[in-house]
């Protein structure tokens, strides 16, 4: 084993997962293919471009094994239009451009912004990713309409993505 | 698609719950409007790290070893293809001459790419302060040589490795001896300032006999720290580092970590600690057991003296559980037939392929199988596998142990597998044994064997669990399947809350159902009011794994019209058709007067479901029928009332069963 990608593992997985978590939405499948995606980037190391960034070089990696995952098994939720799939592979390049570190400082900015968040916005949100519950079970314990939830829960992604933005852009981040 | 349509669309496909119609509206509209595709992608995103964040979905720990141990036993991904799918933008394609240079000259290319991002990462690591790393400069190699091995061991400077199929044992000059179990990993280095042994173990299991000395002794494992003055111990690292003392005494730290501030205990003889996790944090749990004699077995493989205790007794079943019935296929064709005296199942096409049996949910047992290959495509294998409610779970090969049998004969081989699900959930192989039939001196045997990836993801959403065959490049054929003993330990809880830890816990399904509690007829629990509804309602008490002997109970009462079914239903997994048992207008309801309380039991073994219906105190109904496995959880149904009826359910009582006939 090459040290070298021994370091380049442990620093990029996490954003790996996060992009096939994204475009997957299941954290064991978005597992096994982060680890096949390292995988396959170890053996065509031959094939990367040392002028370009290796995190979107594996995630590019990532995207078409999410794909090819899609034909074989139907069950999965996966983002169909190609060009959805370049975005999200896009945005996580905003978000973490070249160096890891920079996702780290998102996910902190995330944190923060979350701390600061609305109460109501938080609540619900806190149910539904931290509880895991679904929008109807949330209404019913909120005592709103579902439309409410589902409102709330666009509302609540929109607001911290702002809030992260203008946190890494005090911090001086490239984003 | 109105903009607060869209959003809300946007919105439930981003938490999977849009219905398909919505779906093929949200996508067309999508496909048209590049802002859109921006929304959804910035959704979806934000979905992750919230996800991530907030729902604590993480790469698990081990994640970054598997994949290193992976590329290290050269391992090929099953999407190695998939970078011909790349495109340019992302993964350039090479020139024809460079194509031709990476072959020949591969070493000189990993430098030339390898090595510059290397750099780039090596000043990531620096800048982060990786304080380990720097930590490594400060020590000397120790003085191990290895004393006996068996199987390939990777040696690279003070980096020891054994691999799926070896094992080895080092000994330090002051004769400290430490044993590695198979995939195991340790870096052996010596602190100068103490001169002590500093042990770093990365992966697998160490077996650890510490001669009396001056000199610290430390074992280094994750977070945990390990201090020994002449003792004997094992290591285990999986998930968590498990420290188990034989002999002596030793003190464990664990790091701080995150909040949780370090933590120190000491061992004595018999104990051992592994985490256990809560809500407020990470405790350490000590418990005094004895050694499993499996977690010993391994050490025999390298001549340690060790005594191993007896294994314990496993109940005998009385019949073969396994269900050929109903079963699932994927890949291959698979024939099953039943004879008078067994059933032999034929995999016919040459290549890989699957057969999944019901729903069989021992903790513990012994399955024996008879198989011969039939024609071979490649490196012929046959597999046990372990499945849960999703048809996910570990699978057991066997390829080199076949391979070796039949070059000495080929013709039927006899497989007798032990396995257990472990206290961290993990379905394990602990004793397997494969021979030739009719010669049991040609055999191959090996033990405790632990799928780590797939056990992992299996254990986390384990539900109930079948038990399935494969083949990996051949066809075969298997006969005289069986489970020769089975056992679910006794006090296991089957059921996380029953109806007397509050109705809060219990989840109403679907349809128009009030829960109102202590209003019903006697010693009452709960009270179920449904009515004006024609979807019906459900239940659901959350069902606790491994759950197989158990009885719903409750009372019964309705009024209005009669045109409903109610009784217990099985809910299949994902994709699959629930079974229910239940009674229905015309059948129970017309013996018994309209307005007055009925009993009900469903008395659930394995997969089999005994009905019994009683009206004050006398049996009007007693049936029994089979379900379909696997199964997720029953919950209790009615359904198609109209707005005159009202269904009453009382004193509902979901019980583990004990091993008598009912």
């Amino acid at each position: 084993m090459e040290n070298a990608f021994q370091i380049l593992v442990q620093e990029y997985h996490e954003m790996v997962f996060a992009c096939l978590l994204a475009l997957v939405n299941d954290s064991h499948l978005a597992e096994d293919l982060t680890q096949e995606a390292f995988v396959v980037a170890y053996r065509r190391m031959g094939d990367f471009d040392k002028t370009r960034d290796f995190g979107s070089w594996v995630r590019g990696i990532a995207r078409h094994i999410a794909m090819a995952e899609q034909r074989r098994s139907k069950r999965i939720r996966f983002v169909q239009i190609e060009k959805v799939q370049h975005m999200i592979s896009d945005a996580f390049y905003q978000a973490g451009g070249p160096a890891p570190s920079l996702w780290r400082r998102r996910m902190e900015a995330l944190r923060s912004c979350l701390a600061k968040a609305d109460e109501r916005l938080r609540k619900i949100l806190d149910l539904h990713y931290g509880k895991k519950m679904k929008a109807e079970h949330i209404a019913e314990q909120l005592g709103v309409r579902i439309e409410a939830v589902w409102k709330r829960l666009s509302r609540g992604r929109h607001v911290l993505r702002d809030c992260i933005e203008r946190r890494l852009g005090q911090d001086g981040a490239s984003v | 698609m109105r903009p607060a349509e869209f959003q809300q669309a946007l919105s439930q496909l981003v938490s999977g719950e849009i219905a398909d119609s919505d779906l093929e509206r949200l996508y067309r509209h999508i496909s048209d409007s590049p802002s859109a595709q921006e929304d959804l992608s910035r959704h979806l995103v934000m979905d992750a790290c919230l996800n991530m964040e907030l729902g604590r979905v993480r790469p698990s720990s081990g994640m970054v070893e598997a994949i290193l141990e992976r590329i290290d036993a050269g391992a090929e991904s099953r999407f190695d293809s998939v970078a011909d799918l790349v495109d340019q933008e992302s993964l350039p394609k090479c020139s024809a001459r460079r194509s031709h240079v990476r072959k020949r000259r591969r070493k000189g290319v990993l430098i030339r790419y390898v090595l510059p991002p290397l750099a780039a990462a090596a000043a990531i690591v620096l800048v982060l302060n990786f304080f380990e790393l720097i930590d490594f400069s400060h020590r000397t190699q120790a003085d191990y040589r290895v004393l006996k091995r068996t199987g390939h061991v990777q040696v690279r400077q003070n980096v020891f490795a054994t691999g799926s199929d070896s094992y080895c044992l080092l000994k330090c000059t002051d004769e400290t001896v430490l044993a590695l179990d198979q995939n195991t990993k340790v870096a052996l280095s010596r602190n100068p300032e103490t001169r002590g042994e500093i042990v770093e173990h990365r992966q697998g299991r160490l077996y650890v006999d510490v001669t009396q000395r001056e000199t610290p002794f430390v074992v280094r494992s994750g977070i945990s720290r390990i201090e020994a003055l002449g003792t004997k111990f094992t290591v285990s690292r999986a998930e968590d580092t498990i420290v188990h003392v034989m002999d002596g005494v030793v003190g464990v730290t664990r790091d701080k970590h995150g909040a949780q501030p370090e933590q120190s205990i000491v061992l004595r003889k018999g104990q051992r600690v592994l985490p256990y996790r809560i809500e407020s944090g990470t405790w350490l749990k000590v418990e005094t057991v004895s050694m499993d004699r499996h977690d010993l077995l391994w050490l025999a493989e390298l001549a340690v003296a060790v005594p191993v205790p007896e294994q314990p007794a496993i109940r005998p079943v009385e019949s073969n559980f396994i269900d050929f019935d109903n079963y699932l296929t994927s890949g291959g064709v698979w024939n099953v037939e039943k004879t008078e005296k067994d059933v032999v199942i034929r995999q016919e096409r040459p290549g890989d392929g699957w057969l999944f049996f019901g729903s069989p949910m021992w903790n513990k047992g012994e399955i024996y199988f008879e198989f011969k290959v039939l024609k071979d495509a490649g490196k012929p294998g046959v597999h046990l596998v372990f499945f849960d409610d999703r048809l996910a779970g570990p699978s057991f090969g066997w390829a080199n142990a076949m391979k070796r049998l039949r070059k000495k004969r080929d013709g039927w081989i006899n497989t007798k597998v032990l396995f257990e699900r472990t206290a961290r959930d993990v379905m394990v192989v602990k004793e397997w044994v494969m021979w030739i039939q009719g010669d049991p001196s040609v055999r191959q045997a090996g033990s405790n064997w632990a799928i780590k990836g797939g056990g992992k993801r299996w254990a986390e959403k384990s539900g109930p669990f079948g038990i399935g065959l494969g083949t990996t490049d051949c066809s075969a054929e298997f006969r005289n399947v069986k489970l020769l003993q089975a056992e679910i330990p006794p006090g296991t809880t089957l059921f996380e809350d029953d109806f007397e830890g509050g109705l809060g816990k219990w989840k109403v399904g679907v349809g128009d159902c009030k829960i109102v509690e202590g209003k019903g007829v006697g010693k009452s629990r709960c009270m179920l009011v449904c009515g004006t509804t024609s979807e019906g309602m459900a239940i659901l008490p959350n069902l606790v794994p491994r759950c197989r002997d158990f009885e719903v109970s409750y009372k019964a009462y309705f009024s209005g019209n009669v045109q409903f079914r109610y009784g217990v239903e099985f809910q299949a997994p994902e994709g699959g058709e629930n079974v229910a048992v239940q009674f229905r207008q015309g059948s129970i309801v017309s013996r018994a007067r309209m307005g007055q309380w009925l009993h009900h039991r469903f008395i659930v073994r394995g997969l089999y479901v005994r009905s019994l219906c009683f009206h004050k105190g006398k049996l009007l109904y007693d049936k029994k029928g089979r379900i379909r496995g696997p199964f997720v959880n029953p919950m209790l149904v009615c359904s198609k009332l109209t707005d005159k009826d009202t269904f009453y359910v009382d004193d509902v009582m979901i019980t583990k069963l004990g091993e008598q006939e009912d």
